[in-house]
């Protein structure tokens, strides 16, 4: 009788095992299959971000050419911010003004910093690297958002150095983009939230062109980013992410 | 032989015990004195420094700045052409003082924290006096100029020098970044520790395109013409159509907490004088209390011959009244010799003040006043005399017969 109720348990742990494994393995999957609908090789787009606060709405507009995932440049087209650059590349982040002699190249504390006074930050540019080489899968889950059904993934930084210890990814079952995120702190403390209202399908690829970011440390602020007009896989001018053609 | 010859005779049949009641009020008076010099010397240098450097008389402002100061609203500004035509029909305005406060960064190996002022550098001649304030290199040459004047303090902590290049990073109006270069062209030293270590300026132009002001400023310094009343001033210009609504029009005084504390700490500081003149006073109750019993039978023998009570206490009373007023007297007249250098020279509390958020200077000039000698003679005086009371109404309940008997 024991013997049957030990080998009972020991098949329903095993069952249980394997099957948490399997949904462990999608769950890489899915990250997997997210992460291919992002490898762009090159993007370019126009677009504009709009700021809302407690002081009124601001919006500025902005071209950007991207490289893969590491690089990439922005390139403010609206008055106030008329020729500014931010150029991100594998190892920092710089920036030059026309109004300065020198770029700055911004490290540390300075990455936190916002990023044209919106809701993202110089370190939400940073990182090209994989998910999966950085955070570990804590769970998987399903949710109805806005009648997309997604997948709900759960993972926790296994790096010290990374903005966002914790983050929630909700992901399309269908087109495997992003549907959602939200980004906690250690202490699980939510820190941002990114929702896309709306895509793009381009070259068979699911780009998200309208991204509505909240910094939830900010009190009633909340930035949407919007790319217009939308180009990938051309041809782009090696030089362009060049430090020497920032300042040209 | 009337009562104030003998108790003038009685003070100098004891002169040792006479002198150290004298020197108990003469030190109590003199300290009180320079207390109150020094006191209403902070004051004097904390009103001007308030008003020359961070204030004015009047300060204009939008009326939601102050509440989200702490975000650099800078959108939250005054108009200023409009405010300046406003402002141009009042009168007893003597300077108007444009500014544009800017946390700022300096961008090198580490992000280095500073708050920049765009200020009218002629019109600042004029109402801070910052050219007398310049110890190295100059002002910047005209309004467009890209130059930035430092304190010698900002300068060592930056560990930059004297006609190097900066790249300050700011905030714009609209929320967004901007960065320009800057040839330090100036060094300043200011008297006063708040604002050495943070006081860096460049041009009002300059500052409105850095951060995209257009015509906005932070805020409006006034300065009225001596014996303006400001607040009847700040009346008028809060009536003003172009300043009426959605503005602050405050004077300083109303601005500024620590100096309203000084106002209401110098009401303690009479409190304090009181107890301190009574602490005095107790050299000499205990003088008078020692001669009373010393000379009880000198009292036995005046009330047999006839002496009222109340005239044996007027005369110990009388006696340590005189010693009282010679001292207070000598006292007051040391006070001021004391002072006198300290009001030339002052005191240097530099050292204690660096770090403390206090808008007082490093040296302190005492502020000696006619006003206040007087007050302080008259205090130690009347404490003193009050205080004496009581051991010179006690010599005249002794009997005669009980006093004649003592031995």
């Amino acid at each position: 009788m024991l013997n049957k109720i030990t080998k009972c348990v020991v098949s329903s742990v095993a069952v249980i095992f394997v099957a948490v494994l399997v949904q462990a393995q999608s769950a890489e999957d899915i990250i997997r299959r997210y992460e291919q609908n992002q490898n762009i090789k090159t993007m370019s787009a126009s677009g504009k971000i709009v700021i809302y606060n407690q002081f009124g709405i601001q919006e500025k507009a902005f071209k950007i050419w991207s490289r893969g995932t590491d690089d990439s440049l922005i390139v403010f087209t609206s008055k106030d911010e008329s020729g500014q650059k931010i150029l991100r590349s594998k190892k920092a982040v710089y920036l030059y003004y026309p109004d300065a002699e020198e770029i700055i190249r911004l490290q540390g504390a300075a990455l936190r910093n916002s990023l044209a006074g919106s809701d993202l930050s110089y370190e939400d540019m940073t990182g090209g690297k994989s998910i999966l080489d950085q955070y570990v899968i804590e769970s998987i889950s399903e949710e109805v958002i806005d009648t997309t059904a997604c997948w709900v993934i759960k993972i926790k930084a296994k790096v010290n150095d990374i903005p966002y210890p914790i983050q929630k990814l909700w992901i399309d079952k269908k087109t495997y983009a992003l549907k959602k995120s939200e980004a906690y702190s250690l202490a699980e403390k939510l820190l941002k939230t990114v929702y896309v209202k709306d895509y793009t399908s381009i070259g068979g690829f699911v780009i998200p062109s309208h991204i509505v970011v909240q910094d939830n440390l900010k009190k009633q602020t909340k930035t949407e980013l919007i790319l217009e007009t939308i180009r990938i896989n051309e041809a782009l001018d090696p030089n362009l992410f060049s430090l020497q053609n920032l300042s040209m | 032989m009337s009562l104030l010859t003998m108790a003038y005779r009685n003070i100098f049949r004891n002169k040792r015990r006479s002198l150290l009641s004298g020197i108990a009020i003469l030190i109590a008076t003199m300290s009180i004195l320079l207390l109150f010099g020094l006191i209403d010397g902070m004051k004097d240098d904390m009103k001007k420094n308030l008003i020359d450097f961070y204030l004015g008389n009047i300060r204009i402002r939008n009326a939601q700045y102050t509440a989200y100061e702490h975000l650099n609203p800078l959108m939250l500004g005054v108009p200023l052409s409009s405010s300046m035509n406003a402002l141009a029909g009042i009168e007893g305005i003597d300077t108007i003082a444009p500014r544009i406060k800017l946390p700022a960064g300096l961008i090198r190996d580490t992000e280095t924290g500073l708050l920049i002022q765009a200020v009218d550098f002629e019109v600042e001649k004029k109402f801070q006096h910052i050219d007398v304030y310049l110890k190295e290199g100059r002002l910047p040459e005209s309004p467009d100029a890209r130059e930035i004047v430092l304190t010698k303090w900002l300068l060592n902590k930056l560990n930059v020098n004297l006609n190097d290049k900066i790249t300050l990073l700011i905030q714009t109006k609209t929320g967004g970044t901007n960065a320009m270069t800057f040839r330090i062209c100036g060094v300043l030293e200011y008297p006063v520790a708040m604002l050495n270590s943070s006081s860096a300026y460049i041009p009002l132009r300059v500052g409105q395109y850095f951060a995209r002001m257009d015509d906005l400023v932070t805020e409006i310094l006034i300065k009225t013409k001596p014996a303006v009343d400001e607040k009847l001033m700040a009346q008028t210009i809060k009536m003003l159509p172009e300043l009426q609504r959605d503005y602050e029009i405050k004077t300083w005084k109303e601005i500024n907490e620590i100096y309203s504390f000084f106002e209401m700490a110098q009401g303690i500081y009479i409190v304090i004088a009181i107890v301190f003149f009574i602490l005095a006073s107790t050299v000499i109750i205990n003088t008078t209390l020692m001669v009373v019993f010393e000379r009880m039978k000198e009292i036995g023998t005046l009330g047999a011959l006839g002496m009222e009570g109340g005239e044996i206490t007027k005369l110990f009373f009388l006696e340590a009244l005189i010693i009282a007023c010679v001292a207070a007297f000598l006292g007051a007249i040391a006070g001021n010799i004391v002072g006198i250098p300290l009001a030339i020279y002052g005191i240097d509390f530099s050292g204690a003040m660096q770090g403390i958020s206090m808008e007082v200077s490093g040296v302190v000039r005492l502020k000696l006043s006619l006003v206040n000698t007087v007050l302080v003679f008259c205090y130690s005086i009347i404490v003193s005399a009050c205080a004496v009371l009581i051991p010179s109404r006690q010599a005249a309940h002794i009997k005669p017969i009980q006093a004649l008997r003592s031995t």
